[in-house]
């Protein structure tokens, strides 16, 4: 139970109720409201494997990720995969189309069970820039795409790109792709200290041109900006630069640095002054700032789930439903994993080979934190978090350890304190419920709007 | 239809092709396989005499030649084709994606085997 002002926090039953009600009233609170966190059944549910030794074989699937190139031609000062140049390690044309071939034989699973309502979705990111190997990356596109007519199987492409196209790769992209999120960070002043490129000193109208180009053309455009701790006070500046330059037809993704990878460079010397940074407020009135003068915009940030949910996220290895092809050949459960990555199989000679059993250090870490974090606020929306952040960082502490964690927390106790003020805020109300017998007590629901 | 002289019925199952291997859900055991190619391609010879020859006997000489015909076999494996065959049709038999309707199945002889690459039970 938690005290969110006068009131108390069930997040068993995700209601509020007054603060002060006698024990007899809570009761009976509680005997007509039944728990709703299945925590028990999902506890078990999670037990029942071993990590050590576990079997994650996709069976039907929708979708998959492939990324071709731990290459980059940029070197992001945050970049949580370190990537540089020259690694020896690539995919070839016939591991990408075994891989793919695999993936949809397991989509027709799919469809011929009734689930394939979408269409296979496969998506293309990093590592390293996807457009890395021009010549790999457009022959992976035009034979998945020949493949999926042949077939019959219909199929959206999505990629992530640093931007650094020209005219003709723009064009390649916005005709063969459904989305690209192009990693821009919101002002040129930053795009160029963040995000150095090593070939390209004018990198940043080159982003910003192939931002302006996908923005014309037929293809679903997002763009990513990563902030450090210290720019949260200019998100607004971004807002102004973004929507003014780009238009609002696009999706803005906000993503506060996360300490790992390169990161940590810059983490390890300055954290006692990084962690002060409120990510939360700054974000909030950029969104509302952003809405008032632009009208529509579409502005998310991945941090906050805005759900209650079972577990973390898909990548929940046993629950992959995205297995990534690894420019080393390995098939992978998480494309954020870097080298704490759970490796599920691989191709092998032209084949697709899943393993019969292998170690899963991430469901180890998630296993623990589901059970540790069932004490935090957040925990039914969150549910231990993200097991990739408690291994990447390895035995290096810092103090913004606990960022995230807090940042989560807070962004939390602002709905919960919102919906109390009998606000709908963020997609969340509190909505009553009435107790036979208790007429004159006040017991809220969250509900998501 | 008949096979090697066995009136036999083929299993009612929902399936799609992904580059010419044949991937079948049946919907009473609730299993999904998948046929390697060459066992699609025997799979689909069958489909095909169904649809056209239904009285005629389709006997495993025949599909061992077609398969000759169709896949470059190097001449020491050939006399392996046969009872590669062989083992596919006893597969597709014990997976009852052939349904023998008389009590003869045994006349078939044919010794257990691999066609099929995947089954996942859903």
């Amino acid at each position: 139970m938690f005290s969110v002002g006068q009131y108390i926090y069930d997040p068993e039953r995700l209601i509020f109720y007054q603060n002060g009600y006698g024990s007899h009233t809570i009761q009976k609170i509680h005997s007509c409201i039944e728990p709703n966190d299945n925590y028990e059944s999902l506890h078990e549910k999670l037990n029942a494997y071993n990590a050590d030794e576990i079997q994650i074989k996709p069976g039907a699937l929708n979708r998959a990720g492939i990324c071709l190139t731990n290459n980059c031609n940029f070197r992001c000062n945050y970049c949580s995969a370190s990537s540089v140049e020259g690694h020896k390690e690539s995919l070839t044309i016939e591991d990408v189309m075994a891989f793919v071939t695999d993936v949809m034989k397991r989509y027709t699973i799919n469809k011929l069970l009734g689930n394939a309502e979408e269409p296979l979705s496969l998506y293309f990111t990093g590592g390293g820039e996807p457009a890395y190997d021009w010549d790999l990356f457009t022959n992976s596109v035009v034979q998945i795409r020949q493949k999926s007519s042949d077939n019959n199987i219909p199929l959206i492409l999505g990629i992530t790109t640093n931007g650094l196209l020209d005219e003709s790769q723009r064009v390649f992209i916005a005709d063969n792709f459904d989305s690209v999120m192009v990693s821009y960070d919101g002002m040129p002043e930053i795009q160029d200290r963040n995000r150095k490129s090593v070939h390209d000193s004018r990198h940043s109208e080159s982003v910003e041109e192939s931002i302006r180009f996908f923005s014309k053309a037929q293809i679903h455009l997002s763009i990513r900006t990563t902030v450090w701790q210290s720019d949260f006070c200019r998100l607004k500046e971004m807002a102004d630069y973004i929507f003014g330059n780009f238009g609002i037809g696009m999706e803005w993704s906000i993503l506060p640095v996360i300490p790992t990878g390169r990161a940590m460079n810059r983490v390890q010397k300055e954290h006692e002054k990084l962690r002060e940074s409120d990510f939360l407020a700054p974000y909030l009135d950029t969104v509302e700032y952003a809405k008032s003068k632009y009208g529509a915009v579409n502005i998310g940030t991945p941090v906050f789930q805005d759900i209650v949910n079972a577990f973390y996220c898909g990548a929940i290895s046993i629950y992959c439903t995205c297995p990534w092809l690894m420019p080393d050949r390995t098939i992978i459960t998480c494309i954020e994993s870097c080298d704490v990555k759970t490796v599920i199989g691989k191709v092998e000679g032209n084949e697709v080979v899943y393993f019969e059993k292998c170690p899963d250090p991430l469901f180890k870490v998630y296993q623990k934190q589901f059970d540790e974090c069932r004490k935090c606020i957040a925990y039914r929306f969150c549910k231990g978090g993200c097991p990739v952040r408690q291994l990447m960082n390895g035995n290096v502490k810092t103090m913004m350890d606990d960022w995230e964690c807090v940042m989560i927390q807070n962004y939390w106790m602002n709905i919960f304190q919102n919906v109390l003020d009998g606000k709908e805020y963020l997609g969340w109300r509190g909505s009553s419920v009435e107790i036979d017998g208790l007429e004159d007590v006040e017991v809220l629901k969250l509900t998501k709007v | 239809m008949k096979l090697n002289g066995i009136e036999v019925n083929i299993q009612q199952v929902n399936m799609e092709q992904v580059d010419g291997v044949f991937i079948i859900h049946d919907s009473v055991s609730k299993k999904v396989i998948q046929l390697n190619e060459t066992s699609s391609f025997v799979w689909k010879m069958i489909l095909e005499h169904e649809r056209i020859s239904d009285d005629l006997d389709l006997v495993t000489s025949h599909i061992v030649s077609k398969v000759l015909e169709v896949y470059e076999v190097p001449e020491d494996e050939k006399r392996d084709v046969f009872s590669d065959v062989e083992k596919i049709l006893k597969d597709f038999l014990d997976t009852g994606l052939l349904l023998v309707k008389s009590m003869e199945k045994s006349c078939l002889k044919l010794e257990k085997g691999g066609g099929i690459e995947w089954r996942l039970n859903f």
